[in-house]
């Protein structure tokens, strides 16, 4: 079953001379519980996709369908909720909420969708990502791995459909990437997540299932489609 | 999962980001209590004036019961006081008004009282002692004692004359009671006991008299104010009688708002509120506004980690609620006392009868939903900018922090200037709105200041009182009484004057006002007041008619050598020697500033004399009196005659003097004002004095007033004006930091930005003091004189001290503001703290 697919996908910055394609007619299918790492040069468009895949910013033509729903004809509104309850994101500069404490930063998107948090599932992600110690942190006096991490167990306990990831492990050093990698398979599998991840690593990439390529905005190869 | 509210979860990410941004909430805590200040100052001052007009009403009224009913009889007010309506009820039956003499300026009624409630009800309730039980017992009030020679003390001895159905009585009572007089209210109460007075009344026939006297007066109170008639009349109704069998009255200090406050105070007062709730929204806006932009990208944070927009709004929403709960209890407490301070300065404009500050409950609500009001009007624009900020932002690299700091070291400074220069040029609208509310406050200061400065002391009291003391019957100094030969300064009095110590000068004036009729210089008056002094109007019309008619008004005066001086002469010369030989006279123009006159120099007036003969006497001189020592009322066809005191007691009529104008020697002064109060007050109460003290209290209260209003009036406008040019210093960084990529590229680092701002502000301020000090102030003065012209009191003194003083502030917050500004704006956002954590 496809869960992601974009048809046509443009995306322009800037406009005449400065005219950027950063997307230029992207069509992608992923399929429900696929692992997908998207590579490419610095600049080929490669975070500017997964924000459109992600509903986080508007592309200039073209549709993205997440779970066979259009997103883009939603409302802003509407779009937020159906982000919060289907899409993880991790981003390589972490991007958590510098007031809260770690625990807090975890939860954030269950509570704002109403929800009570599913505990034991939560304790699990942090004892994964080897968190107990630091729930009560405020998030600005973590180190950026264990940042990286709080991010992961943030977009994960939700429990979304769908996990996209940018460079998560850019920061962290091998080890530490391994962990996190191995944390994303396993959590993906057990509750048959996607998983979009954006890499300049070639190890990483090829821990995915399929590896798609992009160059100025255009997929250019893909492996296994 | 289960489904739980979220509200919980938006209250705390509102409540982290409060506790996270110290210094906005410092300045929105600042911009909501100065709005606070501001809403419950108004209301405290409202309130006051409120409760001041009705405690007015009332003590005019004489009573706090919502109604009465008049004229009952015994059978009658037991069937009303039974209804169940009700809440209190009690009487009072009038005796008589007290005739003693020394009782004629304090009208005095003389009756029992059912209950103290009644005594309670109508303000006379005996603060000292109890209220009378036995026959020969009495209470009332310390005006009445003091006007009766009686110590207040109980036990004291009280004589008090009535007369009822034309019999004269005077009978002598034992003070039991009192309580401290109240001018406002017209009339005192001596309270006597039932038996007493149900005796006296049983020695009349009572059909004979006045309707009031022997019946019962009740006094009524109903569970609440509202509609009391509609409550009167069910009562009438319900008690099975007829609306025309009983007479009622409504205490009117319970009428209501409506009546009591007119439409132009309603509408004063709706103006400052919404002056009010501008001002704070430029400050409370302003505030939100750079916080939001500040933060946007922990907004496109929330908004990435699925913050819906309306959730957004609500953090925004709480967040001004947390700073309105810190803000708002501070400034209610602040501007009631600010509020309760200004009450009797504003109250003292406004000129009421009693000056009580209160607080009523209501001040405090409605201080409190209108600055919320003000709030959440201000927060509108803010958070609908955050509602709209993409997640997108929260990923995008921020690109403010410049630690360069590459500084050019010449050049610079004109560019700088030039460039504020034309960021000012830009938006012209906000120039003017800036300009426009900084120079009107400075202009309303310095007007204020000015007139308060221009209210001559010396024209006022030459106006109101040309001596150090005047005396004279207590119907002269009441404008709605007449002096008509009262014989008040009688010899007794003159000669107990006479041996007072200190005396410069005395100077007596008799009057004497005779019908006559008007010989034929006064033929062609009524055309020549109207060609020359442009009478018109109804004044015109009745001089006319009295012309007409031939009648006049012949206005003698007999005055002493003392007094001479004190004529303005226009015409002629006064000689005392010619004057004294009883053949010349000195008489009046027509109008003050002796412009016209019926009668030249050389002319012939009839003096009427003693037995209605008259004499023909030639005029010496045309001259005026100074009104403060006239008689205080005017007649259109009026012939002001003077004379010597001495010719006046042998030809025209033997009386005593109307007034006598005094001035002693500086040391005496409080030793005749004591004199002379004793004397007015207890031996001669038909006697009244006025002193230059008096007076001069009243200017320096007056003057006081003007500049205290003026004051609080342009503190208002400053602080509109001042929060309009942080929201213009605001916009500018704002848009400064929109363009910061671009103006770093043609080299502008954050301390130039800084200085351009700077500059900027010190351009506006210049602006404002260009127009305060050519257009603003010229336009003060004119309005200024405007309105004094018709107002002898004042003579302009022109003066730009006062904005002269205040132009430093103003410029100390043109630098600093924008500092202010830019240095907020530039710091760390919260996110910005995350990534330099790394
Ligand atoms: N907000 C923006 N405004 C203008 N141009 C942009 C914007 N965001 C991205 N671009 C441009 O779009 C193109 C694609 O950028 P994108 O960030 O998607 O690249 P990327 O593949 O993620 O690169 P990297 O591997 O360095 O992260 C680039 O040329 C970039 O300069
Ligand atoms: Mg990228």
């Amino acid at each position: 079953m496809v869960i992601l697919e974009t048809r046509n996908l443009r995306k322009n910055y800037g406009s005449g001379e400065t005219l950027v394609k950063a997307l230029d007619g992207v069509n992608l299918q992923v399929q429900n519980g696929e692992f997908v790492a998207v590579v490419g040069t610095s600049g080929s468009g490669k975070s500017t996709l997964l924000h459109m895949l992600g509903g986080l910013d508007r592309p200039t033509s073209g549709e993205v369908y997440v779970d066979g729903k259009n997103i883009f004809a939603l409302k802003d509104e509407e779009l937020t909720i159906f982000r919060r309850r289907k899409i993880g994101f991790v981003f390589q500069q972490y991007n958590l909420l510098p007031t809260m404490n770690v625990y807090e930063n975890i939860i954030l998107p269950i509570g704002l969708d109403g929800n009570l948090p599913d505990e034991a599932y939560i304790r699990e992600i942090v004892e994964t990502l080897g968190l107990e110690s630091k729930l009560k942190n405020l998030s600005v006096n973590l180190s950026g791995g264990q940042q990286q991490r709080v991010a992961i167990a943030r977009a994960l306990a939700s429990k979304p459909a769908i996990i996209l990831a940018d460079e998560p492990t850019g920061n962290l050093d091998s080890r530490t990437s391994q962990d996190v990698l191995g944390l994303l398979k396993v959590s993906s599998e057990r509750f048959g997540q996607t998983i979009v991840m954006i890499t300049h690593n070639e190890e990483i990439a090829q821990m995915a299932d399929r590896i798609v390529r992009i160059e100025d905005g255009k997929i250019v190869g893909a492996a296994n489609d | 999962m289960i489904k739980v509210n979220n509200k919980r979860t938006i209250r705390q990410v509102a409540y982290r980001v409060f506790k996270a941004d110290k210094m906005r909430n410092i300045f929105a805590v600042t911009a909501v209590v100065l709005t606070t200040i501001l809403f419950s100052g108004l209301f405290m001052i409202a309130s006051s004036l409120l409760s001041s007009m009705e405690e007015s009403t009332m003590r005019q009224v004489g009573g706090n019961a919502h109604a009465g009913f008049k004229y009952l009889t015994e059978e009658q007010y037991e069937r009303l006081k039974v209804h169940p309506d009700i809440k209190e009820i009690s009487y009072s039956v009038v005796l008589a008004t007290a005739e003693n003499a020394e009782l004629v300026k304090r009208p005095t009624e003389i009756r029992y009282a059912n209950d103290a409630l009644e005594a309670k009800m109508m303000f006379s309730m005996p603060t000292e002692g109890r209220m009378p039980e036995a026959a020969d017992e009495i209470a009332t009030d310390t005006l009445v004692l003091e006007k009766l020679g009686v110590p207040a003390r109980l036990g004291e001895k009280v004589v008090l004359e009535y007369s009822v159905c034309g019999q004269t009585h005077r009978d002598t009572f034992v003070l039991v009671g009192f309580w401290e007089g109240d001018v406002i209210m017209r009339a005192s109460q001596a309270w006597l006991s039932k038996s007493y007075v149900e005796e006296v009344l049983s020695q009349h026939d009572l059909s004979k008299a006045d309707a009031y006297i022997g019946s019962i007066n009740a006094d009524v109170n109903f569970a609440n104010s509202w509609n009391i008639e509609s409550k009167v009349l069910k009562v009438i109704l319900e008690s099975g009688y007829e609306t025309e069998e009983i007479d009622y009255g409504i205490n009117w200090a319970y009428a209501g708002g409506s009546t009591t406050v007119d439409a132009g105070t309603i509408g004063g007062v709706i103006l400052i509120v919404l002056m009010i709730v501008f001002c704070g929204y430029l400050m409370i806006s302003n505030v939100f506004l750079i916080s939001v932009v500040k933060d946007v990208r922990f907004y496109g944070l929330l908004k990435m980690v699925g913050t819906t927009g309306s959730q957004i709004k609500t953090i925004i929403r709480r967040q001004a609620l947390l700073i309105s709960m810190i803000a708002i209890p501070i400034g209610l407490l602040m501007g009631i006392v600010v509020g309760a301070g200004l009450t009797p300065y504003v109250l003292g404009i406004l000129n009421t009868n009693v000056i009580k500050v209160t607080l009523q409950p209501w001040v405090f609500l409605f201080a409190t939903g209108f600055s919320l009001l003000t709030v959440f009007i201000s927060i509108g624009k803010a958070s609908k900018l955050a509602e709209k900020v993409s997640p997108i932002e929260a990923l995008r690299a921020v690109d403010i922090s410049d630690n360069r700091r590459k500084e050019k070291r010449h050049g610079g400074k004109i560019r700088l200037w030039k460039m504020a220069a034309e960021n000012v040029g830009r938006n012209r609208k906000k120039v003017i709105l800036v300009v426009v509310s900084l120079s009107l406050s400075l202009i309303i200061l310095n007007t204020a200041y000015t007139m308060a400065n221009s209210f001559d002391m010396e024209k006022y009291l030459s106006r109101m009182i040309s001596h150090d003391f005047v005396v004279g019957d207590v119907s002269w100094f009441n404008i709605y009484s007449h002096y008509i030969n009262q014989d008040t300064l009688n010899d007794d009095f003159m000669k107990e004057l006479s041996i007072q110590n200190g005396i410069e000068s005395l100077g007596k004036i008799y009057f004497s006002e005779k019908g006559c009729a008007l010989d034929s210089h006064w033929d062609n008056m009524a055309e020549r007041a109207s060609n020359e002094l442009g009478v018109s109007g109804d004044w015109l019309t009745y001089m006319e008619e009295e012309i007409q008619s031939g009648g006049a008004m012949y206005h003698i005066y007999g005055i002493d050598d003392a007094v001479w001086d004190e004529l303005t002469v226009w015409k002629g010369e006064i000689d005392l020697d010619k004057l004294y030989s009883g053949d010349y006279v000195v008489v009046s123009p027509y109008d003050e500033e002796g412009r016209l006159s019926a009668y030249e120099v050389g002319d012939t007036v009839e003096v009427f004399g003693m037995d209605g003969e008259s004499r023909s006497c030639e005029v010496l001189a045309v001259a005026s009196m100074p009104y403060n020592v006239s008689i205080q009322h005017t007649h259109p066809v009026e012939i002001n005659i003077f004379l010597p005191s001495e010719i006046f007691l042998k030809t025209v009529e033997q009386k005593a003097p109307m007034i006598v104008s005094l001035d002693v020697e500086d040391l005496y002064i409080p030793e005749m004002e004591e004199f002379l109060s004793n004397y007015c007050n207890v031996k001669n109460p038909n006697m009244q004095y006025a002193s230059r003290a008096i007076y001069e209290a009243e200017y320096e209260n007056t003057q006081r007033t003007y500049k205290v209003v003026g004051i609080v009036i342009s503190v208002l406008l400053a602080l509109i004006g001042v929060a309009n040019f942080a929201n213009t210093s605001i916009t500018s960084v704002m848009a400064r930091r929109r363009e910061l990529a671009m103006l770093e590229s043609i080299g502008m680092t954050v301390k130039q930005q800084r200085g351009m701002l700077i500059f900027e502000g010190v351009i506006y301020m210049l602006l404002a003091a260009a127009f305060t000090w050519t257009i603003g102030i010229l336009f003060g003065m004119c309005g200024l004189s405007l309105m004094l012209g018709g107002s002898e009191y004042f003579t302009v003194k022109f003066t730009v001290v006062p904005s002269m003083v205040c132009l430093p502030v103003f410029l100390i917050l043109s630098v600093l503001i924008p500092m202010l500004c830019q240095k907020y704006v530039n710091s760390e956002s919260v996110v910005e703290r995350l990534r330099n954590a790394e």
